[in-house]
């Protein structure tokens, strides 16, 4: 199973980044999570851009997302919201609006702050707009406050709690993405030789 | 199940439906003063009147659904609403089906985004007359059903404070039927 996490902050010390490298490690067997990190590239929206063939780094990221079994993102909040750089990239990933990879595509959101609220209100607005092109959400949130001082020197989160609610929201991610295959439709398997 | 006026108002025999000439819509209320609309197509039914009474049973594939938005297709089919992927289809079979021509009442199980409802419709049945290929009937089915009754409870609140969706929803469906040789 493999799961595409995306960061929402660019900076190359990211905390969001650091979050998603402590979930990575700790990920149960067979589940490889890949962290993304063309965010940078992706241009800003423009409709009259949108079209084929899409720009390269906006196709890098469509494909990235179909061929990922689930979707984990973890964002910083900026003025109380979405940074625009990560609204910006599911804009983009969001078109074709009849062939959105996000349709049906398992996530979840999770979220890091230096300040006190570890980015709720950024976690359920990126929850709202993944719903609204398609994804099958999770309904939880992680928020990680005070993220600058939330790691040990290896990068690993010091809040066993807090390890934990990391881990269940990856597990809730997992079950969503188990019980997806039940339902997808799937091109069928090719006839053995 | 079965009853003297059922036998009556729907003559004797199996009718399909004419899929070019009938339709399932719906219409809901949006920012609390428009009607939003939208439908699904082809419709597949088929309604029988014979010794046990009168069944109606009918089909559409939510995936066929069209509004006047399209922007807002794939929100529709994704969990939040129809939950396609799970549910692809939306299934009516009736329970009930009294009255008479002008004044039908069809009670029956509608089933859609993993629940299944009772619902009554009331409405018309006109004909049968005689079309190009056989004799045709023509039923009309108003219904209204609450959306959240079946988990499709997404809202946004207005820059007044009012929801931007309603929740009752009405369909319209239009059937038209021709007689089974």
């Amino acid at each position: 199973m493999r799961i595409l996490g995306i960061a929402g902050s660019l900076r190359r010390d990211s905390l969001n980044a650091r979050l998603l490298r402590h979930v990575a490690e700790r990920a149960p067997e067979g589940v490889e999570i890949e962290i993304w990190d063309g965010l940078k590239s992706i241009p800003p929206y423009d409709a009259d851009d949108d079209v084929e063939p899409a720009p390269e780094p906006v196709a890098e990221l469509r494909r990235a997302i179909a061929e990922a079994d689930g979707l984990l993102i973890a964002t910083p909040e900026y003025n109380s919201s979405i940074p625009g750089v990560l609204k910006n990239a599911i804009d983009w990933a969001s078109r074709p609006r009849a062939e959105t990879p996000l349709q049906n595509k398992p996530a979840a959101v999770i979220g890091a702050t230096t300040g006190r609220f570890g980015a709720v209100w950024a976690q359920a607005e990126t929850r709202k707009v993944l719903a609204s092109t398609g994804a099958r959400v999770v309904d939880l949130d992680l928020p990680l406050a005070l993220a600058h001082e939330a790691f040990d020197s290896e990068g690993r989160l010091t809040s066993a709690e807090l390890d934990a609610r990391a881990h269940e929201v990856l597990e809730a991610l997992v079950a969503s993405i188990r019980e997806r295959e039940q339902y997808a439709v799937r091109a069928p398997a090719p006839a053995p030789a | 199940m079965s009853t003297a006026t059922t036998e009556r108002v729907v003559p004797e025999g199996t009718w399909t439906v004419d899929g070019q000439h009938s339709s399932a819509n719906f219409e809901v209320e949006h920012v609390g003063v428009s009607t939003f609309r939208g439908g699904f197509k082809p419709v597949e039914a088929k309604l029988v009147s014979g010794d046990d009474g009168v069944t109606l049973e009918g089909r559409v594939t939510v995936d066929s659904i069209s509004v006047d938005d399209d922007q807002i297709r794939p929100h529709l089919l994704s969990p939040d609403f129809f939950d396609a992927e799970r549910n692809p289809e939306i299934t009516f079979r009736s329970t009930e089906f009294s009255g008479t021509p002008d004044d039908v009442t069809v009670r029956g199980e509608l089933a859609m985004a993993g629940a299944s409802l009772q619902v009554e419709a009331h409405g018309k049945l006109r004909g049968p007359v005689e079309g190009p290929a056989g004799k045709k009937l023509a039923l009309s089915l108003e219904a209204t059903v609450d959306r959240t009754a079946y988990g499709m409870n997404w809202q946004m609140e207005r820059p007044d404070g009012g929801p931007m969706l309603g929740n009752d929803v009405k369909l319209l469906v239009e059937l038209e039927f021709n007689l089974n040789a």
